[in-house]
């Protein structure tokens, strides 16, 4: 169990540590390589929690997929040699009051409450499970998320597009 | 046994939805605002979770997280294609010099 506990302790500073460079780091491109990796540590919070098909999930969508969508974003947007200029941050008081003020509320209700747990155990078999309620109590929000990928897939091709040739022709 | 307690995950998730939502309130590139509101989105999946493993209601809380994870892969395709468009625009990603519609 100690060892169990050490390697939690450290999942979870990896994941915070990755998630304040994130926030924190001037140049834009460190903060999304903190954030691939960040992906990643909440993959293994993951695997603590009994959900390794989640876990899977979280490393094929967010680090194979949103990260480098985000990558690709910057180096889009930005040229390679403006990639070292510092990103101006505004409205720091403000912004960290608000912060500090919702953590400390958060931390607050979670340690007064009196939350009725019950020992975890691990489920046989999950992915199967989760297939079977997708088919059965999870079937009208499945089919809306596959409507939701197409008109998103589409909308992205249409905005993305140049649309000022295209009026030309 | 600290992995094994519900309090220490919720913990975890608020610590990253707070350092999300200083993320949004204080950039002013489009894509680091991005940043923040994926981590506020883990935030709330690692809290899903977390429920769906101590609380005794089988597997629904990793169903909706699936589904969580469906819609921020649509979320920043839509994003970054409007970001992509804005550059285009005006030769510059920062939110605060996007002011066409304040006339």
């Amino acid at each position: 169990m100690v060892i169990a506990d050490f390697a939690f302790i450290l999942v979870a500073a990896f994941v915070l540590i990755c998630a304040c460079v994130v926030v924190f780091h001037n140049k834009i491109i460190y903060s999304a390589f903190a954030l691939l990796f960040c992906f990643f540590g909440v993959a293994g919070l993951y695997v603590f929690l009994n959900a390794e098909f989640l876990a899977g999930t979280q490393l094929l969508v967010y680090v194979g997929g949103i990260s480098v969508l985000i990558l690709f974003g910057i180096l889009l947007t930005k040229n390679i040699e403006d990639l070292t200029s510092k990103e101006v941050s505004t409205q720091k008081i403000f912004g960290g009051l608000i912060s500090v003020t919702f953590l400390g509320g958060l931390i607050y209700m979670v340690n007064s409450v009196d939350w009725k747990v019950s020992t975890p155990k691990p489920i046989e078999n999950s992915p199967v499970e989760i297939g079977k309620l997708f088919m059965s109590d999870f079937l009208i929000p499945f089919e809306i998320a596959g409507v939701l990928l197409l008109v998103a897939l589409i909308g992205a091709v249409v905005i993305g597009r140049d649309t000022d040739k295209d009026l030309e022709v | 046994m600290i992995y094994n307690q519900l309090e220490t995950y919720l913990v975890i998730s608020a610590i990253l939805f707070s350092l999300g939502l200083y993320a949004t309130f204080t950039r002013k590139n489009a894509i680091s605002i991005l940043m923040g509101v994926e981590l506020i989105l883990n935030a709330a999946c690692i809290n899903f979770v977390a429920f769906s493993n101590f609380v005794e209601i089988g597997l629904s809380g990793q169903v909706v997280t699936i589904f969580l994870i469906i819609l921020a892969a649509a979320e920043a395709a839509v994003a970054l294609a409007i970001v992509l468009h804005l550059y285009r625009h005006i030769q510059s990603v920062n939110v605060d010099e996007a002011t066409t519609l304040e006339g």
